[in-house]
């Protein structure tokens, strides 16, 4: 549920989205739910040359499960905080 | 239950596929883990009618945006030369070869413990 609780302080947040079948989108965060499926508004692909298949999309829900990578911008997460609460998670879990 | 979905409930979406494949339809229904009930189903890039109504499972689902083009709806990707989407899954090219190499060097391996304890 960490990362549920963390995604939800990114909404609003422009972030880029990498998925499974290369596909890089971007946009804005606009929710996220309990099996980290996004929905992004405002997307642009990044080589749409080649996947015009979203030219016409602006607002997408995208899959939890096919997501590769989500890029941050460096100063929206604070690492020392996330990997602190992982750690607190993880012990609170073991009990 | 997810409300993602809802705003798209009676639109004309576009839903990308595991296999890669790339589709416009007007979303009827959805649950908790994204099984799509669609329908109209037309093929995105040729325009072309695949089904009339569709179930489409959840884990196939990659992802699926709401169409908003009212004055150009079918844009016409035909004559754009589009390259196909990949699929999502990860796989090694000629893996079998890889473990030709693991299995041969383990035999190896295995043959030179036992002429070691031979001698």
């Amino acid at each position: 549920m960490l990362f549920f609780s963390f995604f939800k302080t990114l909404v609003d947040q422009e972030v880029t989205v990498e998925l499974k079948n290369d596909i890089e989108l971007k946009g804005t965060l606009k929710s996220v739910d309990q099996f980290l499926n996004l929905k992004l508004d405002n997307i642009s692909c990044s080589d749409e040359s080649k996947y015009p298949h979203l030219l016409s999309v602006r607002n997408i829900f995208i899959r939890g499960s096919t997501v590769r990578y989500v890029y941050l911008d460096k100063n929206m997460v604070d690492t020392n905080l996330l990997q602190d609460a992982a750690r607190r998670e993880a012990m609170s879990s073991r009990k | 239950m997810s409300p993602l979905l809802k705003d798209f409930l009676n639109k004309r979406i576009v839903v990308i596929t595991t296999e890669g494949q790339c589709v416009c339809a007007t979303l009827e229904g959805f649950d908790n883990s994204t099984n799509l009930l669609i329908s109209q189903v037309k093929n995105r890039v040729s325009g072309e009618k695949i089904a009339s109504s569709y179930v489409l499972r959840g884990n196939q689902v990659v992802c699926c945006g709401l169409l908003e083009d009212s004055a150009n709806p079918e844009l016409d990707l035909a004559s754009l030369g589009v390259a196909p989407l990949k699929d999502t899954r990860n796989y090694v090219p000629n893996e079998h070869v890889v473990w030709q190499h693991v299995w041969a060097k383990k035999q190896q391996q295995t043959l030179h413990t036992s002429s070691d304890t031979n001698t």
